[in-house]
């Protein structure tokens, strides 16, 4: 099931996970204390829909059980 | 400096109608695009944004985990069957019906010098050599399908 950026990027801050806006504005850098960053992409405005293929990488970057965070969305 | 490949497997998102993925299989870096050219743009982009920040940090990038193996296996099909195409035409998927792609992406990287925590962006020190190495695609069942079924 695929995500909205916005909602993701709340669910992925209930797990300490910031966001900041980076390179030509098309993608957040993902951050948490302890862990290498990760990258998550608003190329359609925050409003874009991510794939669940990126909500794995996500989630295996920072540790997070995929099922567990789609409980948040 | 060094100078690494890496690959790239697109494809259309199995659940997002319209969708491409770009996964970079190297770095297990993920990112979206409109079409099959706008998705290895923004992958780009998020490889830069990783490279840099884990170099920044005294961190060898290369020592993430890479992608799921399934995901190298799909590469590996797609190599041994794809045909070379021109994914910088956004109709490029439509005209040559072609549902999966590969690319190599180079990136010149200081992996030895010494680490500057939160180097700021003018002191990046990996950087794109933009144009592809080698690009291909076949039209084949998407990596998520095949694992579904």
């Amino acid at each position: 099931m695929p995500a909205r950026f916005k909602d993701l990027a709340k669910a992925l801050e209930e797990y300490g996970v910031t966001l900041e806006p980076r390179g030509r504005g098309k993608h957040y850098k993902l951050s948490r204390d302890g862990a290498r960053c990760y990258t998550i992409t608003a190329h359609n405005g925050l409003k874009s829909e991510i794939s669940d293929h990126y909500i794995r990488g996500a989630c295996k970057n920072f540790g997070i059980e995929p099922s567990e965070l789609k409980k948040k969305l | 400096m060094q100078r690494r490949n890496l690959k790239v497997l697109i494809h259309e998102a199995s659940d997002i109608p319209g969708q491409w993925v770009a996964h970079c299989l190297n770095l297990d870096v993920i990112s979206q695009g409109n079409s099959p050219a706008e998705a290895r743009d923004n992958v780009e982009e998020a490889i830069l944004i990783v490279l840099n920040d884990d170099l920044a940090n005294g961190w060898d990038p290369f020592d993430r985990d890479g992608a799921p193996q399934k995901y190298w296996d799909a590469y590996a099909e797609l190599e041994r069957i794809g045909k070379g195409v021109d994914i910088s035409n956004d109709d490029v998927a439509e005209k040559e019906n072609v549902t999966r792609f590969g690319v190599v992406l180079s990136f010149d990287i200081a992996l030895s010098e010494p680490a500057q925590p939160q180097a700021p962006a003018e002191q990046d020190r990996a950087s794109s050599l933009h144009a592809p190495m080698f690009q291909f695609g076949a039209n084949i069942e998407s990596p998520r399908k095949s694992a579904a079924g």
